[in-house]
């Protein structure tokens, strides 16, 4: 007893609205990042080459020819263990250059409209009857589950839900470069309902048909006849021809194109798949075998396709039938979905948009886009159902699908051209394809259009039909894609897409002529695209870039180019893409042969590091290590082209001159920004190899380069190289100079020091003596008035000047001391150092300080770390604080504060003392250091002061520095800390 | 990098067993034999098992 068609209707419908909920799940974030972008679902969504062929066909297949069922599966396997070289160069194609299809990949390589139009016109015609093969696994299915006719409008409601759902989640996105991730997801989720489904029906006939495993091994032997069947077809010719195929339909048929490559989101999915789907494809084929052991053990009424479905009901398991037909729903489904989709990129491509495309689009292309693939989906699915419905056939479901093999199979001439043969031409690709697509017409599609032909009779060969076609339509296909390709010469497209095809590079090195602005290319889009299109892309090839919408070297639009090529790949296909990047109306055609462009160049290298080996690892990794070399100099270098620009600008170039490296690259030295340009564009200009201490006025201090340059075209190895040009090394010398300058300081202040030490020394003894002479005078006169009072006045006078002498030489002999200390200051690392409290020392000072009567109209404050500690000389600490304290005093108003304060600092003490004064004009700043330099009035400072601070605080290893504050003066004494007690 | 490369040439060695196994001679005579059933399946497993080795062992390796 069936199941009602009612019910049937409502399960399907239930099972197709649950995928519609998990797709809108999926495209509202509903699902974790982790579940949704996860290898497992990726494999699982490569499932859907598992269609209902595989689903009831392996059945019927098995039934006939034993074992040959399961190459459509080993087959595959072996295109994924030989993932590496086949399915890893097409999706890295396809992802660096944004083909969405394998016409797209072809068109791409086999350049020109042509190639697209010609695969796709005949994927069309190989996959519109696998498409109607899927409804009629659908109504069949009914039909022996209910045990009624369905009618057709029950296959169009099942094409029209699939329709829609094709359309809201294959075709959800303005443009068809974005990855549909809802999709993904539920065509995964409806591969893990086909393999529940087969391995529930696979449990079902070993429990429950036969018992037992054990009890079905048993019937299986005693069946020998059979199992020899089974086992037949591998000493047949069918066994590797369906290997053939089903190694071919693993990148050819457009569905599994569109979800292993065109849906792809890492590379690491797919090495993942490598193995998950031959995994997942073994499973659901372990159930194959014994349901057909059920179906002839239980003597089913059923087409062999159908034995999955006839046993359940004759077991009256009906529960079993309905997860059984929606396994078989899901694959259906899940094929017709992709496949149109697939498709549809296709048509709208390679077929539409070149009849279409035409100046001044509509507004919004990117919607009309949109709605032309919904509407080729569609028609798509239309011509299925129309073929279902128009065409009566009589074949099983295997041959269905084995006819679109064969035609897929007609792509592999293309594809290996593609990756392994650089002088394919586009006409040996098409006169291959004809002629492969002519054979396979008349071998497989005529008899089933006209069943009285028989074709295969034509070839003296007698084997079965699978084999006879593919080897025949192969066989010729590849002979004219040869000889086709050897008698004509590939474009300069061809060559260019050959070498990014084989050399797994991303980039195209070719002579492309570029125009002349960013301004151009808008121009060229607008023409095709309308104003918005233009602008979008325009603007998403200059983020993706990084290039500037003023550029106009042409190395930077070159990268323009390729990546607006490549993203008008994605939108329209490779052929239109170029098409409209060469609508532009003004174009650079200063070839690059000139002077061959580092930076592509580099970028090429880069790319193709992972599949260099041998010699060329080690020449690129020597490459590598004076690149990195180069870098990290210490001296800027700047290399130019033959033609003047500039191709090597490295880091240190950059730190000197602030010019970054993609701003200076490809440009002339005339146009960098001043003051750097000038400098080195006449410095390139003319005939001097060296220029020594150049000053550039880059900030108030400036900065002193030395410059070098050699011509690169004078070396030996010329004549091996394009490379000819100049080579500019850049010295920073301002830091040098510097250097140089302080040393020179400290020799003029050591000078000083030594004169001032031979100067005290000379005036020094004299001064004794008139000291001594005139101190002897007072004690003569003081003699002379006790013994004679009446001279007192004249002695008085006498006695008067002799004081005025001593006073005076009081004064000299205070000066003379004072150049003895200070040219005695370097001596100071010879004295014994102790740790010293500097807030003792600076109190004590302060102290000694406020002894003179001068300072008491001011006020004092210090606020210094009581616990900081330094190993100095006390005596000359001291010393340094009375000078920065007197000073402070000197220069405050009445009434003023001198203040001293200090605190810690990364194991320093900072103190400063800070005045209330007028402050240090500029142009003293400079010599404040300097020993007999002074701002106060003649005769009350010998100028000796701070130079002696300065002189003993570095020799105790700190630093004495100046500062305006406001308002006053402020000197910074700091000092390595030893202690913090 | 090396060990995706060696990958790479492990897999041609799958691919060449895999050849071995289901296109040669040796195809033919064990399909000439009467087996179990399920002894059709056991060449893919291993097949399979070895893929998944060659690729597990690279991405540890990465």
């Amino acid at each position: 007893m069936g199941i009602e068609l009612g019910w049937l209707f409502a399960f399907a419908l239930l099972y197709l609205g649950l995928l519609f909920v998990i797709a809108w799940c999926t495209d509202s974030g509903w699902f974790p990042e982790k579940l949704v972008s996860n290898p497992v679902v990726y494999s699982l969504s490569l499932g859907v080459y598992a269609t209902s062929w595989t689903y009831y066909g392996s059945v019927g297949l098995a039934d006939s020819s034993g074992y040959a069922f399961l190459t459509i599966y080993l087959g595959l396997t072996g295109a994924f263990v030989m993932g590496p070289y086949v399915l890893r160069p097409i999706l890295r194609l396809a992802t660096e250059h944004q083909l969405t299809s394998i016409a797209d990949l072809l068109a791409f390589r086999y350049g020109g409209r042509a190639s697209g139009f010609v695969v796709t016109l005949f994927m069309l015609i190989g996959i519109v009857p696998y498409i109607s093969l899927q409804i009629r696994a659908v109504t069949e299915s009914i039909r022996i589950i209910s045990q009624q006719v369905p009618s057709d409008l029950l296959a169009m409601v099942f094409c029209v839900v699939i329709t829609i759902f094709a359309i809201l989640f294959g075709a959800r996105h303005l443009t068809p470069r974005e990855k549909h991730q809802g999709l993904v997801v539920a065509i995964a989720f409806e591969s893990a309902i086909k393999l529940v489904a087969m391995v529930i029906a696979g449990v079902f006939v070993v429990t429950q048909v036969f018992d037992s495993p054990s009890a079905m091994n048993q019937w299986a032997a005693s069946q020998p006849e059979m199992l020899n069947a089974l086992y037949a077809p591998g000493q047949s010719g069918l066994w590797s021809t369906l290997l053939l195929l089903a190694f071919c339909a693993a990148f050819t048929l457009p569905r599994q194109y569109h979800m292993a490559f065109a849906e792809n989101q890492k590379p690491s999915h797919l090495r993942a798949a490598y193995w998950l789907l031959p995994l997942y494809l073994l499973i659901l084929n372990l159930p194959i075998v014994p349901i057909l052991f059920a179906g002839r053990y239980l003597s089913l009424d059923v087409p062999p396709d159908f034995y999955v479905l006839g046993m359940t009901l004759t077991t009256q398991h009906n529960w079993l039938a309905v997860v059984v037909f929606i396994g078989g729903l899901s694959a259906s489904s899940a094929m017709m979905i992709v496949t149109t989709l697939a498709l549809s990129s296709m048509c709208m491509n390679n077929l539409f948009l070149p009849a279409t495309l035409s100046a001044n689009q509509a507004s919004d292309f990117y919607r009309r886009l949109l709605w032309g693939r919904r509407m080729i989906i569609s028609l798509i699915i239309a011509a299925g159902y129309g073929f279902y419905i128009l065409i009566e056939l009589n074949v099983g479901l295997a041959s269905l699908g084995l006819i679109s093999f064969v035609a897929a199979a007609q792509l592999l001439p293309g594809v290996v051209g593609l990756l392994y043969w650089s002088r394919a031409t586009q006409t040996g690709f098409i006169l291959g394809l004809a002629g492969g697509a002519a054979t396979w017409f008349a071998l497989l599609i005529l008899p089933l259009i006209k069943p009285a032909t028989t074709p295969a009779n034509w070839f003296p060969v007698q084997t079965d039909i699978w084999t006879l076609s593919t080897f025949s339509s192969l066989s010729i296909n590849f002979i004219l894609f040869i000889v086709g390709s050897l008698l004509t010469r590939p474009s300069a497209n061809e060559q260019a897409a050959a070498q990014a095809s084989m050399e797994n590079t991303s980039l195209i090195s070719r002579d492309t002529t570029v125009a002349l602005s960013v301004v151009h290319y808008r121009y060229a889009l607008q023409q095709s695209l309308g104003n918005k299109v233009a602008s979008e892309e325009m603007q998403r090839a200059l983020q993706e870039t990084g290039i500037d919408a003023s550029e106009n070297r042409r190395s930077e639009l070159q990268v323009l180019h390729d990546q607006l090529e490549r993203n008008l790949t994605g939108l329209l296909g490779p052929s239109l893409a170029r098409q409209i990047l060469h609508r532009r109306p003004h174009t650079d055609d200063t070839a690059s042969s000139q002077s061959p462009d580092v930076r592509l160049l580099e970028r090429r290298l880069q790319a193709s590091r992972e599949q260099m080996r041998g010699l060329t690892k080690q020449l690129d990794d020597l490459r590598q290590y004076l690149q990195t070399v180069l870098a990290q100099l210490p001296l800027g270098v700047c290399s130019l082209s033959s033609t003047g620009r500039i191709h090597i600008w490295n880091a240190a170039m950059q730190s000197m001159t602030g010019i970054d490296n993609r701003d200076a690259y490809d440009k002339t030295l005339g146009n960098l920004p001043p003051p750097w340009g000038e400098l080195l564009d006449t410095f390139s200009s003319s005939d001097k190899s060296t220029l020594s201490r150049q000053r550039v006025n880059l900030n108030p201090r400036g900065s002193i380069v030395n410059l070098h340059k050699a011509d690169i075209s004078s070396m030996e190895q010329q004549s091996a190289t394009t490379f000819n040009g100049l080579v500019i090394i850049m010295e920073d010398r301002t830091s040098l100079e510097t250097l140089e300058a302080e040393l020179a300081h400290s020799e003029r202040l050591a000078s000083i020091g030594r004169l001032a030490a031979g100067v005290a020394h000379e005036i020094g003894n004299p001064l004794t003596g008139i000291a001594s002479i005139a101190q002897n005078m007072q004690y003569d006169l003081e003699d002379v008035r006790e013994r004679d009072s009446r001279d007192s006045n004249v002695t008085g006078l006498v006695q008067e000047h002799t004081g005025d002498i001593l006073t005076q030489v009081h004064r000299i002999n205070n000066i003379v001391r004072s150049l003895l200390t200070f040219s005695h200051a370097d001596s100071v690392d010879n004295t014994p150092h102790s740790n010293v409290r500097v807030a003792d020392t600076i109190e004590e000072a302060m102290r000694l300080v406020r002894l003179s009567p001068d300072t008491r109209r001011l006020q004092f404050e210090c606020n210094v770390p009581a616990e900081a500690c330094v190993k100095a000389d006390g005596n000359l600490l001291m010393q340094v604080f009375v000078n920065l304290i007197n000073n402070a005093c000197d220069a405050s108003p009445d009434g003023g504060t001198v203040k001293v304060s200090g605190h810690i600092q990364d194991r320093q003490l900072i103190v400063e003392t800070t005045d209330e004064g007028h402050g240090i004009a500029e142009s003293h700043r400079e010599h404040v250091f300097e020993p007999f330099f002074t701002t106060k009035p003649v005769g009350q400072g010998t100028g000796l002061g701070l130079s002696l601070a300065y002189s003993i605080i570095n020799n105790h290893g700190g630093k004495l520095r100046m500062d305006n504050s406001d308002p006053g003066t402020r000197m910074i004494v700091t000092l390595p800390l030893t202690e913090v007690t | 990098m090396n060990k995706r490369r060696s990958g790479s040439d492990h897999s041609v060695l799958i691919f060449l067993l895999a050849i071995f196994l289901f296109c040669s001679p040796l195809n033919i005579w064990w399909s000439s034999m009467t087996l179990p059933w399920y002894v059709a399946f056991a060449p893919w497993l291993l097949i399979i098992l070895l893929i998944a080795w060659n690729q597990l062992r690279q991405d540890h390796g990465d």
